[in-house]
């Protein structure tokens, strides 16, 4: 081959190496603020804000809502690194905007921060029933499910008070949106927590016009707690009230979404008696009789007699054992019976999970009352039947 | 393995062929624009009627091309209509294909764009995509099939992983009832999955490259089964887990399927990347082969070299795609599109057919 040609080639191949770069794009990762919680509340322009805005940072918009983006990992001074636990710094950072558009809120942390936020990692939205009395959820949630950063498994919780509290802990190194995205995976050591509601159900839900329950919280000094649920009646999307653990419980049974926990009642002595759930299985059956639609669940459940403080009773004893079923068939049928008398009667919302029966049981029928069926709902009979079945006493008999 | 110089293909590849052009930006959006015509959950029998349907059509269209056994429609065309009409046929198809090809190159780079490289324009992705397709289709029929041997496992494989590991968040009360408010809904799904379906038509070029012929409808049978299952089992598991409501509201449903879940310890927590991969390979295969039986059109209508009309058809091609201003433009785009191929590839085929028959034109018996 012609030399001078081999020497072109070779020249132009170095060349194109120029041409790959690579990523000229790339950002840092521990240059970025990633977004791991989000709390929005009733718009109230924090000291900080008021005081920026007289300096003034201000730009045309209704205060409508606070957001609190809780971000990570948090700069730290090389001093603070070697002091240790003297003086604890929290891990997260809260950085609270206020004004309208949430996506405006979210370019607004720009000019507060020179870290770029990304949200690919956000876990919680927690929103205060304060605002969502007052707001449509679909209105709130609209840029979150519309951003291409933010992924739909994000959870969505409520909050009695102020959301931003609930992003905040006492305990140094925990950072409160990641403690509030595992504490729902305890579902399996206590009823009263609801099955994680995530962006995509929820999208699909307020889609379908039906009522639904959030997770409820409740923090205090620091420490936040899962209490409850809050009810947001459906079309207009916005929250109604609460039912508190009590209920919470039962609507869980009803649902058909234990998945471990405990019964707890006491006897006619009034000692303490509880059943540990093993495992529970629900079915609701619809009956149409002309416009009368009316429900029957029936629960079973397999447990084990955890725990009783009259010990002159042996549970080895058959009689006992029977007693002790009939008490905690009692206490759940009470549970049941509050529950629906709460969303029947106070709330009028059907949050049980009972339209999905009916538009899988009779789909003509569901067809004719769905525009309206929160209103049927409340008419309708419910019947319930419950089976407790104590199949054994763990490791101590008597 | 040796090398072949006549261009042949086997049988099964002309399965995988098949496939891989059925398989396109389909799978992304198919539950939604499904669900919105059909309303229930009931759209996977529209999938099944709708791949009945694709199938009779296919199978006319393999029996019409084995009237002229070694020809493709481009040519034969002709000899059934007369040449004015035949050639007038003949670009209409070779329209279809240029704009299939710049319609699937478009959406996989408005997609990239979206969830990939946000900030990569649009030309670069196009570009890159078009010069490696224009590389790969300038080797003929045979390259391209030994290629989508390789991507079709591949494809099923990550395809069948991402919807099994989306099972934790299916619910099956999502898809019942079945059959709740009758037969109606599945009918009025039927337009949307026979477009689904669409890839079938290049059966009108493909029994000409066959060893075997005679084999053609198996292979369109086989050939269409592979996606049915593969939509069948996506469209299942995204309206279960994002329940037909939700299905509605998501631009882009299968996507925000696998965007709805993590699986911690596992290696990779997300899997939305690899369903973007596999499908971009996907989006590939069928630009390459709707930009190659284009080509190919082309060059026989014309009866010319293939090779500088491939290279010539690169900036019509990207002219066409970067055409739609906006995402409702773009999908209108391809709406048009696959309705004028139900008429080209639905209707026409039976009517070639019909005449062929009727005037006996071309070879009746073909020696395989």
């Amino acid at each position: 081959m012609d030399s001078m040609k081999r020497y072109f080639l070779f020249a132009l191949s170095i060349l194109f190496v120029l041409c790959l770069t690579g990523c000229w794009g790339n950002r840092e990762i521990e240059d970025l603020s990633v977004n791991v919680g989000l709390a929005l509340d009733v718009g109230e322009e924090s000291e900080l804000e008021q005081e920026l805005a007289k300096e003034g940072d201000s730009y045309p918009k209704k205060n409508l809502i606070t957001a609190t983006l809780q971000t990570v990992p948090v700069l730290k001074g090389k001093s603070e690194k070697q002091s240790g636990s003297s003086k604890s710094s929290p891990m997260y950072l809260n950085t609270e905007e206020t004004g309208d558009s949430i996506f405006q809120l979210y370019r607004q942390f720009s000019l507060r921060r020179y870290r770029p936020i990304i949200g690919h990692h956000l876990k919680v939205i927690v929103i205060s029933s304060e605002l969502s009395r007052k707001m449509d959820l679909n209105k709130l949630l609209k840029f979150i499910s519309r951003d291409n950063d933010i992924r739909p498994s994000c959870l969505i919780l409520i909050s009695k008070e102020k959301a931003s509290e609930a992003l905040i802990s006492s305990q140094s190194g925990d950072i409160p949106s990641f403690h509030l995205r595992s504490m729902v995976e305890n579902q399996f050591r206590n009823n009263k927590i609801l099955a994680p509601m995530i962006l995509t159900k929820l999208d699909g839900i307020m889609n379908s016009g039906s009522s639904f329950i959030l997770q409820n919280l409740v923090s205090a000094k620091g420490e936040v707690e899962f209490a409850g649920a809050g009810v947001i009646k459906g079309k207009i999307n916005k929250w109604i009230g609460t039912l508190n653990e009590h209920e919470v419980e039962g609507l869980n049974w009803i649902r058909g979404e234990i998945e471990g926990g405990v019964i707890k009642t006491y006897d006619k002595s009034g000692e303490v008696l509880a059943y540990e759930i093993k495992s529970a299985k629900t079915k609701i059956k619809t009956k149409v009789q002309g416009n009368d639609i009316s429900f029957h669940v029936s629960i079973e459940s397999d447990g084990r007699l955890i725990e009783n403080w009259d010990t002159s009773q042996v549970p080895t004893d058959d009689k006992f054992l029977k007693e002790a079923e009939g008490y905690f068939e009692e206490e759940l049928k009470e549970m049941l019976h509050k529950t629906i008398h709460k969303i029947q009667e106070v709330y009028h919302v059907d949050v049980g999970g009972f339209n999905n029966k009916l538009r899988i049981q009779h789909p003509k029928v569901w067809k004719k009352v769905k525009k309206e069926w929160d209103e049927t709902f409340s008419q309708s009979d419910i019947t319930y039947d419950v089976k407790l079945n104590i199949t054994d006493y763990g490791s101590s008999t008597k | 393995m040796f090398t072949r110089t006549d261009d042949k293909i086997t049988t099964a590849q002309t399965v995988v062929i098949i496939s891989c052009y059925m398989l396109g930006s389909g799978v992304l959006t198919l539950p939604r624009t499904l669900t919105e015509r059909v309303k229930t959950a009931d759209g996977w029998i529209s999938l099944i009627l709708g791949w009945l349907i694709i199938m009779l059509a296919g199978i006319c269209i393999v029996k019409l091309c084995q009237q002229f056994p070694g020809k493709t429609i481009y040519q034969f065309v002709q000899e059934i209509v007369g040449s004015w009409i035949g050639s007038c046929l003949s670009m209409l198809m070779i329209l279809y294909f240029v704009a299939i090809s710049a319609f699937q190159i478009r959406v996989m780079a408005e997609v990239t764009m979206l969830y990939l490289l946000e900030s990569t324009p649009i030309w670069a992705i196009v570009m890159s995509f078009m010069w490696i397709g224009l590389y790969l289709i300038t080797s003929g029929i045979n390259s391209i099939a030994r290629l989508f041997e390789i991507i079709l496992p591949i494809t099923i494989i990550v395809l069948l992983i991402c919807m099994f590991l989306s099972s934790k968040i299916f619910d099956i009360n999502n898809v019942r009832p079945v059959l709740g408010e009758g037969l109606f809904p599945v009918i009025r799904g039927l337009k949307t999955t026979i477009l689904v379906f669409l890839g079938y038509e290049i059966m009108i070029i493909l029994p000409a490259f066959m060893q075997h012929p005679q084999k053609g409808v198996k292979a369109l049978i086989i050939g269409t089964s592979i996606p049915l299952v593969l939509y069948l089992i996506t469209f299942i598991m995204v309206v279960g887990a994002l329940s037909v409501d939700g299905v509605v509201r998501s631009t882009w449903p299968t996507l925000d399927l696998m965007r709805s879940f993590e699986i911690t310890g596992l290696l990779f927590e997300r899997f939305e990347f690899f369903l973007l991969v596999i499908w971009i390979m996907q989006i590939f295969s069928t630009f390459t082969i709707t930009f190659y039986a284009g080509s190919l059109g082309l060059a026989q209508l014309f009866q010319k070299n293939i090779q500088p009309i491939m290279y010539g058809l690169i900036p019509i091609i990207y002219i066409v795609a970067l055409l739609p201003k906006n995402m409702n433009e773009l999908f209108d785009f391809g709406d048009f599109v696959s309705s004028v191929s139900i008429y080209l590839f639905g209707l026409l085929p039976v009517l070639l057919l019909l005449i062929t028959k009727i005037f006996k034109k071309g070879a009746v018996k073909e020696d395989g």
